[in-house]
């Protein structure tokens, strides 16, 4: 399973936009085992320049699944890149469906177009994580700064209980800043709209709730949840929706920050297979698993990394 | 399994009245036929005597009642429950302590796992359906589970492994009255002060929208027939390694049956849902907007 980690600054100065849209996202997609497609009027790296004012789409990259059901059960990815509010800071806007009209327009849409952005810009580069498995895909961008600037995007096919991906439905969360960590996790039936049949949290809630307190105190980066040595104290993400058969996420599993240190890499036996996974940053905390509403955003994804 | 159902009024009548007998003993009754051991503690509350308190909130008596598994050797857990008033006092109430010994006269000793806790909602004259379950390890309990505005819950598990094996690492205590109120707990048993908890949320968040509403009693979870359309539970806390509640497992109104099969730590295990209506106050979305997903309950 291919996955990278590249470094960028969260701004959109000319060459900036470049070096977190061309050289950060667009690589990393292709490392994670999506496939461009060969939609016309993609953006064009060489020339395209930020937009000059906020809430603009500089262009567009598709991109779609590359495993055995993409023949039966297409999904395709549209990307945007741009500019948020204020102009210089960087924003994707993301559609998914089941195919394209070969000119950059999603078509049977599932994930209604949905625009990530962070709260602000920085000079300072960032760490940022991708990896995928030709079902699934999961990028976390400026995973190292603050929760303010870190964004994330998770997809991943249903899968069965030996863990191989199945038709029936995907999942899609992705976080951004709007008046707070927004967090949009949708379980959506294959084929359908998200709006109309999909599954959805709140905007700061998740599936698996993270604790209000642990060891008595609020969650923070001291605490741990096992002082077990010999059990890794990570948490499976259970995944379910209306009509679609619960399954346990293969791509991302998640713990508290000192249990399993930044960078670290543990096996974990998921939908009885061991697998390897990353932690991906002791800083990373966008709301992507909550703890229903409150502050406690101290949680941290591990992403499948083999 | 030690599951036992039962209907009864939620009500206390009046001050004095024996009333309160009705919901109390079918409660105690219940506790015995699942299997818990009740102590010899003194003091216990007399069924045939006890009448209803003569004000708001009071206990009338109380009960103490133990796990009977293994563990209870080593890692002991004694429940003490107490019997009575609500606000108003014809309003049924019970009170839980846990703890890892009593005094024999009806005091928790030892550890205090949880203080005393009070469980109480509403009162009406129409029977309501009690459900209750246990495996020695564990007491799930829905008193009043078939209406939202009377249902009681209290769960209680010891942490598990892998294959579904209590061990003697932590205990989980979740309770809720009504739809609104939810907590849990997971105690570390070497310390409990190091608990974790979930206030107002479920450690299994259910959805806010469904297909572009609010989820409603005829959602189902899954159109597969041969999986049981049932959520897990995970529960963690320091030094405790996370495990999956065995006593319960979430599933939605649509998918109530009498019997479920689920597939939980390794063995594939029978529950029962509540209620089609309602839901048992365990299970929450976030903000408790959306409260209609419950806790299935372990059978056989």
């Amino acid at each position: 399973m291919p996955q990278t980690m590249f470094y960028s600054a969260p701004q959109n100065p000319t060459g900036g936009f470049q070096l977190w849209g061309q050289q950060g996202v667009s690589a990393a997609l292709a490392v994670a085992g999506l496939v461009k497609t060969t939609d016309t009027g993609q953006i064009n790296w060489t020339t395209v320049t930020p937009p000059v004012s906020a809430n603009i789409s500089a262009g567009y990259e598709i991109w779609r699944l590359n495993d055995s059901l993409q023949a039966t059960a297409p999904v395709f990815f549209k990307f945007e890149f741009g500019s948020g509010n204020p102009v210089g800071t960087p924003a994707m806007w993301v559609t998914v469906g089941t195919g394209t009209d070969g000119a950059g327009t999603i078509t049977g849409i599932m994930i209604s177009r949905r625009i990530t952005t962070p709260n602000g810009t920085s000079t300072s580069t960032y760490a940022s994580y991708a990896t995928g498995d030709g079902s699934s895909f999961a990028l976390a961008l400026w995973a190292g700064a603050s929760a303010t600037l870190a964004v994330s995007f998770l997809f991943e096919r249903s899968r069965n209980a030996s863990g191989a991906p199945t038709a029936e439905a995907i999942w899609w969360d992705s976080t951004t800043y709007a008046s707070g960590v927004q967090n949009y996790w949708a379980v959506v039936p294959y084929g359908q709209l998200d709006t109309l049949a999909g599954t959805i949290w709140g905007t700061t809630a998740s599936p698996l709730s993270g604790p209000a307190t642990i060891g008595g105190n609020s969650p923070g980066q001291s605490q741990t949840i096992s002082k077990d040595i010999n059990t890794i104290p990570v948490m499976l993400i259970p995944l379910f929706g209306m009509n679609v058969t619960p399954w346990t996420s293969q791509l991302c599993v998640w713990c508290w920050p000192p249990d399993v240190g930044a960078g670290s890499l543990v096996q974990l036996t998921v939908n009885g297979s061991s697998h390897t996974y990353r932690s991906i940053s002791n800083t990373f905390a966008t709301g992507f698993l909550t703890n229903g509403g409150s502050a406690n955003y101290n949680s941290y994804p591990l992403f499948l990394w083999e | 399994m030690g599951y036992q159902t039962w209907s009864v009024a939620p009500n206390n009548g009046a001050s004095g009245a024996t009333t309160i007998q009705a919901w109390g003993k079918a409660l105690s009754d219940a506790l015995a036929a699942s299997g818990l051991v009740k102590t010899a503690d003194t003091g216990q509350i007399n069924w045939a005597t006890v009448t209803t308190p003569s004000a708001a909130t009071t206990a009338a008596g109380y009960e103490i009642w133990r796990l009977t598994d293994a563990l209870q050797s080593t890692a002991p857990i004694f429940i003490k429950l107490e019997y009575g008033s609500g606000n108003p006092l014809a309003s049924p109430s019970l009170w839980f302590t846990i703890g890892s010994a009593t005094d024999g006269a009806g005091a928790i000793t030892g550890t205090v796992i949880r203080a005393r806790t009070q469980l109480t909602s509403a009162n009406g004259t129409t029977p309501r359906i009690s459900y209750l379950t246990s495996d020695g390890s564990s007491l799930y309990l829905a008193m009043f589970g078939d209406s939202t505005s009377f249902h009681q819950g209290l769960l209680i598990e010891r942490s598990r492994d892998s294959t579904g094996a209590p061990t003697n690492k932590g205990l989980a205590v979740a309770y809720g009255v009504t739809s609104t109120i939810v907590n849990w707990y997971v105690y570390p048993l070497a310390n409990p002060t190091l608990y974790s908890n979930w206030v107002g949320v479920s450690p299994t968040v259910a959805p806010y929208f469904a297909g572009g509403a609010s989820p409603a009693t005829t959602h189902s979870v899954a159109t597969d027939t041969t999986n049981a359309p049932a959520i897990p539970v995970i529960l963690y806390a320091v030094g405790v390694p996370a495990w999956v509640l065995q006593i319960g497992v979430i599933v939605l109104p649509g998918d109530q049956a009498s019997n479920i099969f689920v597939s939980v730590n390794g063995s594939t295990r029978q529950y029962r849902g509540i209620s089609t209506v309602t839901n048992c106050g365990l299970v929450t979305s976030y903000l408790n907007t959306q409260a209609l997903w419950h806790l299935a309950m372990w059978v056989a």
